[in-house]
């Protein structure tokens, strides 16, 4: 058992470097000058993908089998992220291989790497057995039915993502978004603490003995009193304030010139650009724009040095209790590159794309496909509820995030088929409805408390 | 008179608009976001004007932000919603059952397909009329759907006519009107339902809740905060047994809890049975829930008094709890459990005691170590006694919930037609096909309500199948 253990491990985690591999294969993919050679490279990056989703695959079946028939393997966070991650694979390789779109992955692939990144970040990977709150057959089917519908909203926000560019959206306009969100990963990854004091901080690192006896490095935590909340130490990181500062000013400087200097989408009614129209569009970046980005990028660069070398400055400090900021960091950086990439090739990038009401199509089946799943999940949930705390409803924050959820579809929906909504706005209304989809899975565990929390580390 | 009547109208159509159910839509999203950030009164959560401070606390109170479910606000958007939702529905009916039911048309094969969304393919045909209409029938024929009609028939030409999915055209009655039963489910959950707590020691009894939320049932008695209550539940439920079982390998980890119930009335015993999570059972329509437990601060320990002269004869084996005196008439004297520890400073399991004379204690208060029987036998040289710990066993109180929720029957019942209506209405749409034969050529159209996806492709085969079959 302990070697099929470990072999799971090391299939999991492997499938997430191989994910890692096809997100730079997909990045040399969209820098070719061709589209021949783009679907060529998005090919053998998409081949990469199935053969990490075999090991995938085999590595939550391994835990399975550990587990019991039934403990699934979907019962804390470190599973609950690779299992949605599973399911997000799933449907892009059936996506990809259905509709020929391989350059699916160059959004979904990221956001794939990103959760397992953060599993294999997780330090508790023990095969717990079940409390008994979870000791039922709706843990099987209630989740089951929120990874199918959350999976497939998830491609669905990365094929709104990819028919917005399809439109002709402007780069300048990408880019005002993109600086903007740099700029909250950025408060995020800094905390209240970089705000009070200015100095950027990560949480002290302490040697925990899990109830299995193996050790692991994590975060240091204690409770000021008996039943009050859980309190992280925090330790300055030498240097790392000076990048912090000036990648945050340089993309909030970014965002605003970006935005003063945005051209007019004039191509946005066309249904299919022309190259001259696409070459265009990618080229009304200024070099003012470009400048004030690539510095933000750089100070980037060297705020993740810093991250990354933390233990060297400071022994108390290791990237083990900081899964999340690290994550972050690199996801951010991830997203920066892809847009500095794209701007240069931006024109071949869209022709490789088919026509822009295609992808509306697929986005809005991704929808049809996940919403009544997502009423099942609400549904089993709220039976499970009754049989095991008493109440259908009980106005949870799991719960009415999930309801939140349900309702941005909702939205979607009836703006689709009652108010003939333009493809674009819905696209808006599908990616918003995602960042409420994410909050509702991993935000909810992570900020706030409730009845849902042993889904928390 | 007029000028009221297209008061009325006028307001009809605002509250039957759909850029109404938009904004309303909108609003239940963003205003369903403050209760799950600030506190809610709750009978686990500490009171939000501690937590807050009465600045807050005030300001939240105004606005029913610690009531956000139950707020004015919320509720208000329910209603206008639902009223929004009847209206629509009202309005759109007749246009929406028309296409459900209608007659088909009949087509010309001059206005065979041209529709924007029909697809049309045509092929030749050795066969004769009759040869066609009784194959395309039996061809067309399918369990779901509806049966093949022949639409047109002349002196060698035949039209045959069937659809699938026409009630997809109205399914999303069924989803809407679901919802307004779930909502009176819950209405009623909520007038004539109760859901309460009460912790209970094991072998201790209670007749009164601790309710979260008002009903309408009588029996409250207002608290300060004014939303915890207690409530007479008309029985007594004893606990007559509780077990905590943990994993093996998992130390802290439990494993289940039991708790063994017995329902009384009058002191009479009319039901017994165990509960775990995830198992409730029920009782004139109130089902108690085995939610959680916790420490009761106390311990039964099971021990023996040994003679250190007559170890063999004289033991004696004695079961006491924290506090408890237990008077040994041989010595003169009684001895006082007074703290059992699961670890004693890395000997494992142990029991602090404390000897008396009368009331008085006397000597030094001493340990006994479960683990190290003959501790006690060096400590206390000078007593003519040692005590043995065989057993500690630490005794906790079983969490329950208890509630009495008429409206759930209604809400489920609307939950099954929600989720049918939702797959029916979302993922099957209104398909509608003809063949038309008319001098030796075969024409075959279909055609799409909405969701077009793959519709061509479906089509494009059953065409090659009817070509087959047909050729002659």
């Amino acid at each position: 058992m302990e070697n099929l253990f470990d072999s799971t491990l090391f299939a999991l985690n492997t499938s997430a470097y191989l994910y890692l591999l096809a997100c730079f294969l997909y990045i040399i993919s969209i820098s070719r000058a061709d589209t021949l050679k783009i679907d060529k490279w998005a090919k053998r990056a998409s081949w990469v993908v199935l053969v990490g989703f075999v090991l995938h695959s085999l590595g939550l079946l391994g835990r399975w089998w550990i587990g019991g028939i039934s403990r699934p393997p979907w019962t804390n966070l470190y599973e609950s992220l690779i299992a949605f991650a599973w399911g997000v694979v799933l449907i892009q390789i059936y996506v990809q291989r259905k509709w020929k779109l391989p350059l699916l992955g160059v959004f979904a692939t990221p956001l794939v790497f990103i959760l397992m990144g953060m599993s294999v970040m997780t330090p508790n990977k023990e095969i717990e057995p079940l409390i008994p709150a979870l000791q039922s057959h709706w843990l099987k089917i209630h989740v089951l039915f929120g990874l199918v519908s959350y999976a497939g909203f998830t491609v669905a926000a990365c094929l709104s993502f990819l028919y917005l560019m399809r439109r002709g959206v402007t780069l300048s306009r990408v880019g005002t978004g993109l600086a903007l969100i740099m700029v909250l990963n950025l408060s995020m990854a800094g905390g209240y603490e970089v705000f009070q004091t200015g100095d950027f901080v990560m949480a002290k690192t302490t040697t925990k003995t899990l109830p299995s006896g193996k050790k692991v490095e994590t975060k240091d935590t204690y409770r000021e009193y008996e039943g009050g909340p859980v309190v992280t130490r925090m330790e300055k990181v030498p240097y790392a304030h000076i990048p912090f500062w000036w990648a945050f000013v340089s993309f909030l400087l970014s965002s605003v010139v970006f935005w003063r200097g945005r051209r007019k989408n004039g191509e946005e009614s066309k249904e299919s650009l022309s190259a001259e129209d696409a070459t265009r569009l990618g080229h009304d970046l200024s070099p003012l724009m470009k400048g004030v980005f690539a510095s933000g990028l750089v100070a980037f660069i060297a705020l993740l040095g810093n991250v990354f070398w933390a233990k060297h400055l400071s022994p108390t400090l290791s990237l083990a209790s900081n899964p999340y900021l690290v994550i972050l960091l690199i996801m951010s950086f991830f997203l920066a590159l892809v847009f500095y990439i794209i701007q240069a090739r931006y024109g071949t990038f869209l022709k490789a794309l088919p026509s822009a009401s295609r992808i509306d199509e697929f986005s809005y089946k991704n929808i049809l496909f996940a919403f009544p799943f997502q009423t099942l999940l609400l549904v089993t949930g709220a039976i499970w509820a009754y049989g095991a705390w008493g109440r259908s409803w009980g106005w949870d924050p799991k719960e009415t995030w999930a309801l939140i959820t349900w309702f941005a579809y909702l939205i979607y929906l009836h703006g689709r088929l009652l108010m003939k909504w333009s493809g674009t706005l819905l696209s808006v209304v599908s990616i918003i409805g995602f960042v409420i989809m994410v909050f509702a899975f991993l935000g909810v565990n992570l900020v706030l408390s409730g009845l849902h929390s042993y889904g928390a580390a | 008179m007029q000028g009221l009547a297209s008061l009325v109208d006028r307001m009809w159509d605002a509250v039957a608009s759909v850029k109404l159910t938009m904004v309303m839509l909108l609003s239940l999203l963003l205003l369903s976001i403050p209760g799950t950030v600030v506190m809610q009164y709750n009978i686990s959560n500490v009171d939000p004007g501690i937590q807050y401070g009465y600045g807050f606390w005030n300001f939240g109170t105004q606005l029913q932000l610690f009531t956000a479910y139950h707020s004015f606000w919320y509720v208000g958007l329910m209603v206008i919603l639902s009223l929004n939702l009847i209206a629509c529905s009202v309005n759109r009916w007749p246009q929406m059952w028309k296409l459900a039911v209608a007659k088909p048309v009949k087509w010309s094969r001059a206005t065979f397909g041209v529709q924007p969304e029909t697809l049309r393919f045509h092929w030749d045909t050795k066969l004769t009329k009759d040869e066609v209409q009784s194959l395309v029938l039996k061809w067309a024929a399918s369990p779901f759907g509806d049966r093949p009609k022949v639409l047109d028939s002349g002196e060698n030409k035949v039209q045959v006519f069937w659809q699938k999915g026409r009630w997809s055209r109205i399914a999303n009655y069924l989803v809407h009107t679901s919802l307004l039963v779930i909502f009176a489910g819950a209405i009623v959950t909520a007038l004539y339902g109760f859901e309460g707590a009460a912790n209970i020691p094991t072998g201790g009894a209670v007749d009164t809740l601790i309710v979260f939320k008002e009903g309408k049932e009588s029996g409250l008695v207002k608290a300060p905060g004014g939303l915890v209550n207690e409530k007479l539940l008309g029985f007594r439920i004893k606990v007559k047994d509780f077990r905590v079982n943990f994993y093996e390998d998992f130390p802290g980890r439990p494993e289940s809890f039991v708790s063994r119930l017995q329902i009384l009335e009058d002191g009479v015993p009319m039901m017994e049975q165990s509960i775990r999570v995830n198992d409730p059972m029920e009782y004139k329509g109130i089902r108690m829930y085995q939610a959680s437990y916790g420490p009761l601060g106390d311990s039964e320990i099971q021990m023996r008094i040994v003679d250190k002269k007559d170890a063999v004869r004289g033991q004696v084996y004695r079961k006491i709890r924290l506090g408890e005196v237990l008077p040994l008439e041989r010595y003169n004297q009684s001895v006082v459990a007074l703290q059992a520890l699961k670890d004693v400073q890395g000997f494992g399991p142990g029991v602090q005691m404390q000897a008396l004379d009368g009331d008085q204690p006397t000597g030094k208060p001493f340990w006994i170590l479960k683990n190290h029987p003959d501790f006690d036998f060096s400590n206390r040289t000078e007593a003519p006694y040692g005590i043995v710990v065989d057993e500690v066993e630490e005794l906790y109180f079983t969490g329950l919930q208890i509630g009495y929720d008429p409206g759930a029957p209604i809400y489920w019942w609307g939950c099954f037609g929600m989720l049918l209506g939702t797959f029916y209405a979302l993922l099957v749409a209104h398909r509608k096909y003809y063949v038309h034969f008319e001098d030796g050529r075969i024409d075959f159209a279909g055609s799409i309500h909405r969701l077009p996806f793959g519709f061509e492709a479906a089509l494009a085969k059953q065409a090659a199948e009817l070509k087959e079959l047909t050729k002659g």
